[in-house]
């Protein structure tokens, strides 16, 4: 008898008692939980499950993928990807699985494995196509025998093209071939894939005092009307969840599918939570982080609350490419950060392609365009989290509400079930079309190949890996993404830290005592004059990791005259240091001199690693007879990985 | 107490049929009832509440006058439109209302609490067969010396010298003679398992450590960050607990198993009243089965 999702009834247990549960004399009792001004207990559970055998009250670093397609998306089985939700979790875990594509016989291409297992995942496929997907796999069904279908079930790069339109038109519309005019076939046979996904969650989720590896039941909400990418990721945070999943066929506007989730899910009152995670504003045209829209100021307000609550973070990074920052466009006043280059899949200035087309890559000027998936349409600011964040400040001061007040982390959107599979030099491609060398140095027809990469990891600061504390590090925003390698980044903001801190073995709980984590807000300034910030990472430890060069902090700010602006400062090395090129472990402190009472502010953290091989540039040094004519190409051979902490804000009084 | 009496009646399957035959009477009563103009929409006092309660929920601070007026209009045109789709029958033709009313059924079923005494040998018997949940793997405890890399020119150096100072000494303090560095992860470690090695030093330095011997301080051995002394304390073998030391998770999870099988067992019931009549026969048979072993491809 296993324990199934199905256990609905709340049982909180009682958490503080797990030091004893541990049992064995030589374990140490878990030291007492930090005293705070919300005193508590450290996890209240929203589940069933045993408590974790360890539990650190300053917090542990643990490494996620939120971001995982299986078989069970319509565009991954299209081309061939067979992969399972229960596969997806294997290899997360450690345990290797088969890649596509197969031959004749069944035989997969390879079988790979994850250098280091993560420590929690969720499996997010495409919920718009779940009842199309059941039509088609499955013989005895209305739909199976379709054109459509038929062309779905032969592996190719364009056999899931004739079912898109589902999520391109602006106006969504079930496939009437597979569904019926009506879309009732495919409305009727959504729990199929909708219920699979969530056993799979369920069986590899680790409810023992281990507390080895936790899973989120999930789902991508894919709208992209004229191809202007408005994806997200649903996350819930325990086994109840909402009947069906809300998607763009059931909520083709953001608002819409905030509202829903609020109400079917925060709201049921059944113990059912949820988040959505924006992911690839970079090809979003101007359109996924933008300002509220509503015919009246209360209505703007309102979905700015709406959102502000539903979408507590965003995917800063992942295989199609970098969403922090852009150098070049209008609306942000800063100097050119040579980082912001790092994995853009398209620069300003330049010439993007999508099949025959040709397109010079233009600032948007606050008029959205379209395409962006297929890399193309305008740009901007507010198509990258720096700028977002600063529309957010500006938003702030009109409706009294953050509508995009967001933290960060990162993930692969691998297609092909490799979760976490983020090694430079191990990458074997996150889709079909990218698993041999040849193939991932050419051009594909999405922001991937040559352009894409292996994606990243979403960090959370939590006391525990379960569910229940890695959902409240996700709400709390005390999150960070990662380009790739394991860096833990650790960034407080307060108003009396001091140099002496980064030597002090009490760091952290100072931090917390006197500060707020990423992901915060300053608390009360009082008569203090300028923040100060903590900023402290430490290496990714394994072998896909690399000493850091440096630690900076990046800064946005509104003015009085509501200019937006940004400032990357980057901080001093330790002083007991001798001079090095690479550090195990880097703190500093730093008192931001330029602050403005009057004026909103955020403040982000960077630790960025000394420069290393990109994929395209390692993975043809190991070929030599075979190496492939696509080694010669215009990418950079030289890339520095970095870790991005969310941000801690401060708001001016009124 | 009247009380006691009272919820378990509440909780008695029974009652929760009665009482949804009550409310479905009523609504029938009502649906059914010549429509009078203009009709009332009562918004009480508790109910008022529970709207002020949903805002405060969710922006943490009390709704202004403005605010509280568009509430309650909320409200009143949700529950509007929510009446006229009642009138119309809008209720029974979506798909989505329906797998609503089904999901809070199956939660009523499931809140029935009908778990009376657990004997000691079932719950044994329980934790058995759930020994994954309810066992721990091996691991380490261990101290250990750090020599920065960042901070010293030859760390391997410095920690070899290191450890002759402490072989040639004796006692459990004598570690704080030496001038070592501090680690971000900490001096002491206990119950680590080897992924938790991994990630604190990285795979070298955890594949050197599971050659060590217990008791004595060895090394140096390297990791990502310079170099180490290394003492191991004990290492623990994996094993199931004892009943004792799990008694209220492992109650808590198999009373929830036992409601889940009752609430089963009230599903069949109900299942019983009803006959299929199923059109055309097995189209049921599905392809994307869960089971790992069951490719689906």
């Amino acid at each position: 008898m296993k324990l199934k999702h199905s256990y609905v009834a709340i049982a909180i247990f009682a958490v503080l008692g797990c030091g004893q549960a541990a049992g064995e004399e030589s374990i140490r009792p878990a030291p007492s939980p930090l005293s705070r001004a919300d005193d508590g207990p450290l996890v209240a559970y929203s589940e069933l499950r045993m408590p974790c055998r360890e539990r650190n009250p300053l917090r542990n670093a643990y490494f996620g993928d939120l971001h995982v397609h299986s078989a069970y998306s319509f565009d991954a089985y299209g081309n061939g990807t067979r992969t399972t939700p229960e596969d997806a979790y294997d290899f997360a875990r450690g345990r290797p699985i088969e890649l596509p594509p197969y031959d004749g016989d069944g035989n997969p291409f390879a079988r790979v494995s994850i250098n280091q297992p993560l420590d929690f995942m969720a499996v997010t496929d495409h919920a718009e196509y779940f009842g199309e997907m059941t039509q088609c796999l499955d013989p005895e069904n209305a739909g199976y025998d379709t054109s459509v279908c038929a062309e779905l079930r032969v592996p190719g790069p364009e056999s899931y093209v004739p079912m898109a339109p589902t999520i391109v038109l602006p106006t969504p519309r079930r496939n009437a071939l597979i569904c019926g005019e009506d879309g009732m076939r495919c409305d009727r046979s959504i729990s199929t894939l909708w219920e699979a996904t969530q056993r799979a969650a369920e069986e590899a989720y680790d409810r023992s005092a281990e507390c080895r590896f936790t899973t989120f039941v999930g789902y991508e909400y894919s709208g992209l009307p004229k191809y202007r990418n408005q994806h997200r990721n649903i996350i819930f945070r325990n086994a109840n969840v909402t009947a069906t999943p809300i998607s763009y066929v059931e909520a083709p506007r953001g608002h819409m599918l905030w509202e829903q989730l609020d109400r079917q899910c925060n709201k049921a009152e059944n113990g059912c939570e949820v988040i959505s995670i924006p992911h690839n504003s970079n090809l979003s045209n101007g359109s996924l982080l933008a300002a509220p829209t509503g015919e009246t100021i209360d209505m703007q307000r309102e979905r700015a609350r709406m959102r502000n609550v539903v979408e507590p973070l965003m995917e800063i990074f992942q295989h199609k490419g970098n969403s922090e920052c852009m150098n070049g466009l209008s609306g942000v006043i800063g100097a050119p950060d040579e980082l912001c280059d790092f994995e853009q899949v398209r620069k300003i200035g330049t010439y993007s392609s999508y099949k025959d087309i040709f397109a010079e890559v233009i600032d948007c000027e606050g008029e959205p365009g379209f395409f962006g998936l297929f890399n193309g349409g305008c740009v901007a600011y507010n198509d990258f989290f720096r700028g977002a964040s600063l529309l957010g400040l500006k938003e702030e001061r009109r409706l009294g509400v953050n509508p995009l007040k967001m933290g960060v982390i990162a993930s692969t959107d691998t297609h092909v079930g490799t979760a976490g599979a983020t090694d430079e030099t191990s990458w074997t491609g996150h889709i079909v079309y990218e698993m041999t060398l040849r193939e991932r140095l050419g051009s594909g027809y999405l922001p991937s190949n040559l352009n894409g990469n292996p994606g990243g990891l979403a960090g959370v600061w939590a006391v525990e890996n379960s569910r229940d504390a890695i959902f409240g590090a996700f709400l709390r925003r005390e999150t960070f993404g990662t380009s790739g390698p394991r860096i833990l980044p650790r960034f407080f903001g307060g108003w009396d830290f001091d140099e002496s801190l980064c030597g002090d073995p009490d760091l952290v709980a100072a931090g917390y005592e006197r500060g707020a984590p990423m992901g915060g807000d300053l608390p009360p300034r009082g008569e203090a004059g300028a923040p100060t910030f903590i900023a402290h990472a430490v290496r990714d430890p394994g072998a896909s990791g690399a000493p850091l060069r440096k630690l900076q902090i990046v800064k946005g700010w509104v003015d009085r005259d509501g200019e937006a602006y940004y400032r990357v400062s980057d901080l001093d090395p330790p002083r007991d240091a001798g001079p090095r090129s690479g550090y195990g472990i880097l703190c500093a402190v730093y008192s931001d001199a330029s602050f403005d009472p009057e004026e909103a502010a955020y403040w982000y953290l960077r630790a960025v690693q000394v420069p290393t091989r990109r994929w395209s540039a390692v993975q043809c040094d190991a070929e030599d007879e075979n190496r492939p004519a696509q080694c010669d190409n215009d990418a950079p051979e030289f890339i520095q990985e970095m870790a991005w902490s969310s941000p801690i804000w401060y708001t001016p009084p009124d | 107490m009247l009380w006691d009496k009272f919820s378990s009646i509440v909780r008695e399957p029974l009652s929760h049929f009665l009482f949804i035959g009550v409310v479905l009477l009523t609504a029938d009563h009502f649906l059914n009832a010549p429509r009078q103009s203009p009709e009332t929409i009562s918004i009480s006092i508790a109910e008022q509440s529970r709207l002020i309660n949903d805002w405060r929920s969710r922006w943490t601070r009390d709704p202004t006058a403005e605010e509280m007026a568009g509430i309650i209009e909320d409200h009143v045109r949700e529950e509007v439109l929510y009446r006229e789709a009642l009138i119309l029958g809008l209720d029974s033709e979506d798909t989505i209302i329906r797998r609503r009313l089904a999901q809070k059924m199956s939660f009523l079923l499931e809140a029935t609490d009908p778990i009376g005494q657990v004997s000691e040998d079932e719950l044994m018997a329980f934790v058995q067969e759930n020994r994954a949940l309810f066992s721990t793997p091996e691991s380490v405890t261990f101290s250990h010396l750090f020599f920065d890399r960042d901070k010293r020119a030859n760390p391997f150096l410095d920690a070899a010298k290191a450890l002759e100072l402490l072989l040639s000494a004796t006692g459990p303090d004598v570690k704080t003679d030496v001038a070592s560095d501090r680690f971000p992860f900490g001096e002491d470690i206990s119950n680590a398992r080897a992924d938790d090695m991994t990630k604190m030093f990285g795979e070298v330095f955890h594949e050197e450590l599971t050659r060590v011997r217990e008791g004595g301080w060895v090394g140096p051995i390297d990791s990502s960050f310079g170099s180490h002394l290394v003492f191991v304390h004990e290492r623990h073998a994996g094993r199931i607990f004892d009943l004792d030391e799990v008694r209220d998770a492992a109650l808590a999870a198999y009373s929830a198993q036992r409601r889940e099988a009752a609430a089963e067992a009230l599903y069949r019931d109900l299942r019983a009243k009803f006959e299929v009549n199923l059109e055309a026969e097995g189209a049921l048979h599905m392809v994307l089965g869960s089971s790992s072993d069951q490719r689906f491809r």
